[in-house]
């Protein structure tokens, strides 16, 4: 309920009053104090020109539980008198003036006055000869912008290509594996094509999606060999003269689509757009990195990672061969080769028959090889004291001949005779006739040698290891990987000095009623005042609603409007947020048993006004699976980039309430419960078991009108209503108040001021 | 003898005496300005919205077309020199009820009111004269 000063209280709580409704336009031309009558000054109450002809009801908690609160009405002003009121507004741009609603009752002391709301002059306002429409909007709209101040080369000159557009991170709580954009790279590019180790020019692609180099000279890495430019040629800059092996490194050979980067002694990635408490580990690639980086908590109020190096991974493949073994049996194969025939050209010759057989890789069959050799010759004059033989001899092989009988005049003779050899090689036949011994006088008829032919048997005599054949060479290089994604842990904000936030001086700011007070100051342009002590009283229902307290660890990563996230933030941690204009108030949305803030009865409900309808079926929720701890290096806001689910407790099975379930089948909401705050199992079993509890049932909504004296319910409250007639019977239950309704009265329509109340069964 | 009812404006205006004095009883209807509501349980709540006033229901009868509209000229909307006419104050004095002006009446009560009236309705009879109403609004507190 709100609170209101004694004074005033006094006056509301009469039957009998003069209550009325006072309007401040703070206009450019001036301020102009109207109401719906004539009100003199007195003392400090400046006189308020009664031009009012029309109040409209002033709505509080309209759109649902999370909702930010927001009032707004309509007035319609007279605008006949000597200076008609269109004429004020057109003195100057009337849309955002703002207008300051106050409570009044004549003979109260001016001062004790109750705000009811601030607002600002919202569009479209319509004027006519006799009236003037205006519509108001809640104050606070002001404030709404669009939260995430984006990455730009203005800011960031030496900006990745890929970080520019993303938004400088916002951090709460304490988070695992945020990605950071890198703000400076430095240069890179790929080769265009093949280079020697020896050449001194290359050609990098230079396409848009890249980042500049700077003016030369400076140096590039390409593989493992840094390269010095010194001259980046003409525009476009992308044909470089080059000096290999630049810092001791090794002139290689590049394949084209080689990445070349620019060598800085500072690389620096942004892990938020503001300081914060504290940065855990860092990863490239997803690989920790324990050296070569400098943890900037607030450099220039961001947080930063600066790194002294490109992190270089060298990737490598660990092959893994499987030995196995496969057996030779033993057994015998054979193979005939074949030489030319061949006619003795004198006596006495020779004839070599070489490299007749080369067969080689035998011996790891560690056969066992025989040869036999064929020979068949014509016309051969075999005189006495001849020695006609034949040999196989080679490399590798003891010679092996056979001989022929002497004096056996003119013959054909033909022989078989083999040797047997342990490996393979190369070797020769060689058909000899030594001495002269196989002469032929007559050219006509010399000898010659018809037919040769050597058979060659191998024998795998044993079973053989395929072990024995093969080297284990250990891991092999398959990518050398530069840079990769950044991602660290990192604890968010930090509360200030004075532990403004969280009570405690310097501590983390991961109480959703301390995050939401935060954002509300550091990113929606608020005061520290404008902030109430609900906020506290918050902060204690959410560190007592589970084990460890509700906790937030999230990022702001993308633009969005702030409006939004405060409803996601306060969707996350059961938390109603309303704003009049001036100050924020923040509510704790409480569990059964309820403590009612105030019993309502017919003694204070206007006769005949109570309506009851209930929320029916679209409203029901029986089953529900609440996505959370959000994996922010996946980029997107989907299930799939969620790491937990929480879809079942031992109150609510993964199925649903089952009473509910079975009278209404299963109800959900229509999107998925994406809560990218939450990381705590607890805190979002909690927020599960909160929203089907609350609304696994269908319930009554009750609508009835209450005098001024009743002025401090606000949307949020519990109350009990003490009311049963024949028709309703509202007792026995709780009811939470929804939308608050002022409308203030009218002595020409003989309305007395009225509130209307919608409040729902819990 | 009664007087003329006389309606007076301020300095510079001509004053409106009518020949014919209003019909009695003349109505007069005091208003609280209170808006009252009451709760299921009996309960009285009683807002007073604005302030105390009266309105005056004066009818003419027999009205003489000089009273009525007597040297008003409706092309140009203005009224002659010296004269004074009903419908000339309709239009141009009261300002169609946003002006004050003082209403004299037959006993020489003199009020503070306004035309409360968003259109003057008037018949002409068969006399040449014209009957018909006017409410007059009396601010008291």
């Amino acid at each position: 309920m709100k609170t209101l000063n004694a004074n005033f209280t006094a006056y509301k709580n009469y039957k009998t009053s003069a209550p009325v409704t006072l309007a401040v336009f703070h206009l450019t031309g001036g301020v102009q104090y109207v109401s719906d009558r004539d009100v003199a000054a007195s003392g400090d109450m400046p006189a308020y020109m009664g031009l009012i002809t029309s109040w409209g009801g002033i709505t509080e908690g309209a759109g649902g539980p999370y909702r930010v609160g927001l009032s707004e009405t309509a007035i319609e002003i007279a605008n006949t008198a000597s200076s008609p009121f269109s004429g004020l507004l057109d003195g100057g741009d009337p849309e955002g003036a703002e207008v300051e609603l106050f409570q009044w009752f004549e003979g109260m002391s001016y001062s004790d006055k109750m705000p009811i709301g601030k607002y600002v002059i919202s569009s479209p306002v319509v004027a006519t000869e006799t009236s003037v429409r205006i519509r108001l909007v809640s104050g606070f709209v002001k404030r709404n912008r669009i939260v995430g101040r984006a990455i730009g080369l203005d800011e960031y000159p030496g900006a990745d290509p890929d970080s520019v557009g993303r938004v400088e991170s916002i951090v709460y709580g304490s988070l695992t594996n945020l990605p950071c954009p890198a703000v400076v790279a430095g240069g890179y590019s790929t080769l265009i094509s093949d280079i020697t180790a020896a050449a001194t020019s290359l050609e990098i692609s230079g396409s848009a999606c890249e980042a500049a180099f700077p003016a030369a000279p400076f140096t590039v890495q390409v593989d493992k060999e840094q390269l010095r430019v010194t001259s980046k040629g003409a525009s476009p800059y992308r044909v470089w003269t080059v000096t290999r092996g630049y810092g001791g490194t090794t002139a290689a050979v590049h394949k084209k689509g080689a990445r070349a980067w620019e060598v800085r002694s500072d690389y620096t990635f942004l892990v938020a757009g503001h300081p914060v408490k504290s940065i855990g580990d860092v990863y490239v690639g997803g690989v920790r990195v324990t050296s070569g980086v400098t943890k900037k908590t607030n450099d220039s109020g961001k947080a930063k990672l600066v790194f002294s190096d490109r992190f270089t991974l060298e990737k490598s493949v660990d092959l893994s061969v499987s030995q196995g073994s496969h057996g030779h049996a033993a057994g015998t194969s054979s193979k005939r080769f074949y030489g030319s025939p061949f006619t003795m050209t004198g006596a006495g010759q020779n004839h070599w028959y070489t490299d007749c057989c080369s067969v080689n890789a035998g011996a790891n069959l560690g056969a066992i090889i025989s040869v036999t050799l064929h020979v068949t010759m014509r016309d051969v004059l075999i005189q006495a004291g001849s020695d006609p033989q034949f040999h196989i001899r080679g490399t590798g092989l003891s010679d092996t001949s056979t001989h022929f009988p002497a004096n056996q005049g003119y013959q054909s003779i033909s022989r078989s005779f083999g040797t047997t050899i342990s490996s393979w090689g190369t070797w020769n036949i060689d058909c000899e006739a030594a001495s002269g011994l196989m002469d032929q006088t007559s050219p006509a008829s010399y000898p010659a040698i018809d037919e040769v032919y050597w058979d060659v048997e191998y024998t795998s005599n044993t079973s053989s290891d395929a072990a024995a054949g093969v080297t284990l060479s250990g891991n092999s290089a398959a990518d050398m990987v530069v840079g990769g994604p950044v991602t660290c842990n990192v604890d968010g904000y930090a509360d200030d000095g004075s532990g403004t936030y969280t009570g405690a001086p310097n501590a983390l700011i991961e109480n959703p009623a301390d995050v939401i007070r935060h954002f509300l100051v550091n990113q929606m342009g608020m005061t520290a005042s404008e902030v109430d002590a609900s906020f506290t009283v918050a902060r204690a229902a959410l560190s007592g609603a589970v084990s460890g307290g509700y906790k937030f660890a999230g990022a702001i990563t993308k633009a969005a409007d702030g409006l939004g996230l405060l409803e996601e933030l306060s969707s996350q941690s059961r938390l109603r947020l309303s704003h009049d204009g001036y100050s924020a108030r923040l509510r704790f949305m409480s569990s059964p048993p309820f403590a009612p803030v105030k019993s309502i009865d017919p003694s204070i409900i206007k006769m005949d006004s109570v309506r009851v309808t209930r929320t029916g079926r679209d409203e029901l929720i029986n089953k529900l699976d609440i996505h959370y701890r959000r994996d922010y290096t996946k980029g997107g806001n989907q299930p799939g980039d969620y790491m937990s689910l929480a879809c079942a407790s031992a109150l609510y099975p993964r199925e649903g309430d089952p009473a509910s379930v079975a009278a209404y089948g299963p109800r959900t909401l229509k999107r998925p419960c994406l809560f990218g705050f939450v990381s705590g199992d607890a805190v979002a079993q909690d927020l599960r078991e909160f929203c089907i509890t609350r609304y696994k049932y269908v319930k009554r909504r009750v609508t009835f009108t209450i005098y001024l004296d009743n002025l401090e319910l606000e949307p949020g409250d519990v109350i009990g209503i003490e009311y049963a007639s024949p028709a309703f019977d509202l007792t026995g239950s709780v009811y939470t108040v929804e939308v608050v309704t002022l409308t203030p009265g009218s002595a020409v329509r003989s309305r007395p001021d009225e509130i209307l109340i919608q409040a729902r069964e819990v | 003898m009664m007087a003329d009812t006389v309606f007076t404006a301020g300095a510079g205006v001509t004053p409106l005496s009518f020949s014919v004095n209003p019909c009695y009883p003349v109505r007069v209807c005091l208003n609280s300005g209170v808006a009252r509501g009451v709760s299921e349980g009996g309960t009285e709540y009683a807002y007073r919205k604005g302030p105390l006033y009266a309105l005056h229901f004066i009818r003419f009868e027999g009205l003489p077309s000089s009273d009525y509209d007597g040297g008003y000229d409706y092309v140009t909307g203005l009224q002659g020199a010296g004269t004074q006419s009903l419908v000339n104050w309709f239009v141009n004095v009261s300002q169609a009820g946003s002006g004050t002006f003082t209403y004299t009446d037959p006993f020489g009560k003199a009020r503070t009111v306004s035309l409360a009236d968003d259109k003057l309705e008037f018949s002409l009879t068969d006399k040449g004269s014209y009957d018909g109403a006017i409410t007059l609004k009396e601010i008291l507190s």
